[in-house]
């Protein structure tokens, strides 16, 4: 598997010049900022800056890019830890615990965890990569509609964990989100629910309505409030906290284990992404651990969980765009777009043709995983002044970055209007006590889960036999509907997690 | 209400400068090309054509990229002065009848060139026992509604070329649409549909590893960029021809003059052998029309999917 001729070579081409540590800081810098304001993602630094990649050689290139994503993975962590809005769709279920976290005042802590998750799961998915490139990438083909359906339904039961206080309440608002997906074009291409306006015919934006959405629950519930902290003393940013955060990471390795895996492998499924990564990371911690209610009030295990996920999903889904030279997503298609500026032809031949630069850019991935965390420390520094400025002020300035964030995202004024449309079926939504958290999902997965549906349909010509030509959609399946009913087992069993079920709907 | 606000705004914002440049001959001030997100073909083509544009009228030219239709319907509801042009696919034409457009593409739109065409090829996984499009077409018949093609969304050139097929043809192939062409292709490699319309960009290198075939190219000849492959029309389907254009327009109502002085800068600029590589080499094939050869193109182009789209009521295909 590991060619150590081209190894050697691949470390010749990083080490042997400087161009290649030149561009990392600053693509890391560029991919945390435009990670962490809401309404600005990786995919549309990584577009501004292609070409500037014209000015460099094959390599630095690549590894410029790479590092916007890398810096991205954590960089939305920030917001979603500090003001409960998360910079983008793959931190949605860092907000469920690295905010109440936030809160308590160990927003220092908290950041720590998620940028040592980040960092780990970001190299350790490299080295997943290094190892396991082809086989991913076979693993990838194997995986079709049915299978990426369960995925998607997996997790849509985080739904029903995000209840909030009333459990039909958070069901209600997961299908509102879910019904607010459908809207525009169906993957069959019929027209629904836009009440004549174009501008819904490609759906509702889902970054403007996740951040409206998460913007009102919060910025109302803040307006009572001088700071986010309350403590005054626990405002501060503190190096020796953020640190004792970073430490703490290590205390679950199974989560952050477990949370890398599930990055890497979602990210490896085209067109899936970090944002299911992200929450279905999250609902595995919650559902396997003994004390589950402790989860949504601020507990380390969410935020490790979660912000692993988000990053490891980036070598998961470099996995396709290197051996098949097929990008899954955004990020690796603008990748591919470089490739062919610099006359490379990405495909499955790649890999065989051009060993050096693969391990020139895996090497330089685990590089830039550690330089992040000094980075990420010094902008956590920076961002720490948010917990630091009065809510007055802050309040109407996040309003104004989202809303000039969401008019980016969709170039008119489609965005800001539906920012504003969903910050007030947030506001109520909070007000009557619906989990907004529940209809994001629903929103995030709708389509997904939605085309899933109809391909599985379409390609089964509606024969449920077909399902059973495909062992690791019956593999999954049965770990879906196992890991739903074990609860249940476990309590009429009376095994260890049952008591914990028990006390958990006893409430 | 707030478009009408943001239009009269932009307005405004032109018209200080706008009266000025009138007195002067154009072009007086930076040209603005509205193109689809970077890295999208017509993305490529724009920023290709753009410096040496800059450089022949002496003034800057600007790429500006906005998300699918956006780009077409802001060059649409410009001022025709000629500092605002778009560049999109063939898709803005024959997208009028699927879907309600905020633009007229014939009336609100002054056609500049044509100026590249991204050939289609007919790829198909190696397991399927075929190697012409006639044992293809054979095949299909044989067995109604077990193959199946991929396509992108709704619209897009490969779906209605793969729409094209089954009309032409008479076969009962059943389409799969995908987020996507790179999700297409991979449910290609990996035998879930079995064939796929797609650019030489996307199918090729698959192509000469051996994970797929191609069967013909959707063009009326032969391909520049893979002269041994057939056309379909030549490998077993008579008079099939799908491809995937990029257009240059102005909005309706640009002077003559500017359009000609364009037309003729623009055709330099893409019949030069230098940009005539550079698109090869991405897969393009450069094609570079007169306005007047470009209009009827388009009328014709219209007529024919007009006809396919009506009879097939593709939106519930």
């Amino acid at each position: 598997m590991i060619d150590f001729a081209a190894m050697t070579e691949g470390l010749r081409l990083l080490f042997g010049s400087w161009s290649p540590w030149l561009v990392m800081v600053p693509g890391l810098a560029v991919g945390l900022i435009f990670g962490a304001v809401p309404g600005l993602t990786t995919s549309m630094a990584m577009v501004i800056c292609l070409p500037l990649t014209l000015y460099m050689d094959f390599l630095s290139a690549i590894i410029f890019l790479t590092s916007i994503f890398t810096g991205g993975g954590f960089g939305c962590a920030i917001p979603a830890i500090l003001v409960n809005i998360p910079g983008m769709p793959g931190a949605v279920a860092t907000t469920f615990d690295g905010y109440p976290m936030a809160q308590r005042g160990e927003h220092n802590e908290a950041l720590g965890l998620g940028l040592m998750a980040s960092t780990f799961a970001e190299a350790l998915s490299y080295v997943i990569l290094l190892l396991l490139v082809v086989p991913i990438a076979a693993f990838v083909l194997k995986l079709s509609s049915p299978e990426m359906l369960i995925v998607g339904l997996w997790g849509l039961t985080l739904i029903a964990a995000l209840r909030g206080r009333h459990y039909t309440r958070g069901l209600l608002a997961g299908i509102l989100g879910l019904l607010l997906g459908t809207i525009g074009f169906s993957a069959r291409g019929d027209i629904r629910g836009t009440m004549g306006i174009d501008y819904l015919l490609d759906g509702i934006p889902e970054i403007p309505a996740m951040m409206g959405l998460f913007c009102a629950a919060e910025l109302f519930k803040l307006m009572r409030l001088d700071y986010v902290v309350e403590r005054a003393e626990a405002r501060r940013v503190s190096l020796r906290r953020i640190l004792a955060g970073a430490r703490d990471t290590f205390r679950y390795p199974r989560l952050l284990l477990r949370g890398s895996l599930i990055g890497a492998f979602i990210g490896a499924v085209p067109g899936v992404g970090s944002s299911v990564a992200n929450l279905l990371a999250y609902s595995e911690a919650r559902r396997t651990a003994p004390d589950k209610e402790r989860f949504g009030k601020g507990d380390p295990r969410g935020v490790v969980a979660a912000e692993a996920a988000n990053s490891s999903s980036e070598g998961g889904s470099m996995a396709t765009l290197l051996a098949l030279g097929i990008p899954g997503g955004g990020a690796t298609a603008i990748m591919l777009g470089a490739f062919a500026m610099h006359n490379i032809t990405g495909g499955p031949r790649f890999i065989a043709e051009n060993k050096p630069i693969v391990y020139a850019i895996i090497f330089s991935n685990l590089v830039q995983s550690i330089a992040l965390m000094g980075i990420g420390i010094l902008f956590i520094y920076l961002a720490g002044a948010i917990v630091k400025t009065p809510v007055r002020v802050l309040v109407p300035s996040i309003f104004a970055v989202s809303i000039f964030g969401c008019y980016a995202i969709t170039g008119n004024i489609a965005g800001p209007v539906t920012f504003l449309v969903f910050t007030l079926i947030g506001w109520q939504m909070q007000r009557y006590d619906y989990p907004v958290a529940a209809t994001v999902v629903g929103l995030l997965l709708a389509h997904l889960v939605e085309g899933e549906a109809l391909r599985t349909y379409q390609l089964s010509g509606g024969d449920p036999a077909y399902l059973l030509e495909r062992p690791i959609a019956l593999v999954l399946l049965a770990l879906l509907v196992l890991s739903l009913v074990w609860p249940l087992i476990a309590r009429r069993f009376g095994l260890g997690f049952g008591r914990q079920f028990a006390a958990d709907t006893g409430d | 209400m707030p478009t009408r606000l943001f239009a009269w705004m932009l307005l405004l914002t032109t018209m200080a400068p706008g009266t000025s440049a009138a007195a002067q001959p154009y072009p007086a001030k930076p040209i603005r090309i509205l193109a689809s997100q970077p890295g999208a073909q017509v993305d490529f083509v724009a920023r290709r054509i753009a410096p040496d544009l800059a450089e022949r009228l002496g003034q800057p030219v600007v790429v500006d990229n906005r998300p699918g239709y956006i780009a077409v319907d802001i060059a649409a509801k410009a001022q025709p002065d000629g500092y605002t042009l778009a560049i999109y696919a063939s898709s803005v034409w024959i997208s009028v009848f699927l879907q309600k457009m905020p633009f007229d593409p014939v009336k609100d739109l002054a056609p500049i060139t044509l100026a590249t065409n991204a050939p289609l090829f007919l790829f198909t996984h190696p397991s399927l026992p075929v190697a012409t499009v006639k044992d293809l077409i054979a095949l299909a018949k044989a067995r109604p509604g077990e193959l199946n093609y991929g396509s992108s969304s709704t619209g897009t050139s490969n779906h209605l070329a793969g729409l094209l097929f089954k009309r032409m043809s008479g076969v009962d192939i059943v389409r799969i649409p995908y987020k996507g062409t790179g999700q297409a292709a991979m449910a290609l490699v990996a035998n879930q549909v079995q064939m796929i319309f797609g650019s030489a960009a996307a199918g090729m290198p698959q192509v000469k590893a051996g994970r797929l075939r191609v069967l013909g190219v959707g063009s009326s000849h032969r391909s520049l960029l893979a002269p041994e492959v057939p056309t379909i029309s030549e490998s077993g389907l008579p008079g099939y021809e799908a491809a995937s254009l990029s257009c240059m327009w102005a909005p309706a109502g640009t002077p003559r003059a500017i359009i000609t002085r364009l037309s003729r800068e623009i055709l330099r600029i893409l019949n030069g052998t230098d940009t005539k590589e550079k698109f090869l080499r991405a897969g393009l094939e450069t094609l570079a029309t007169t306005p007047e050869q470009t209009a009827a193109y388009i009328k014709a182009d219209m007529a024919k999917w007009e006809k396919i789209i009506k009879e097939k009521a593709i939106h519930s295909d």
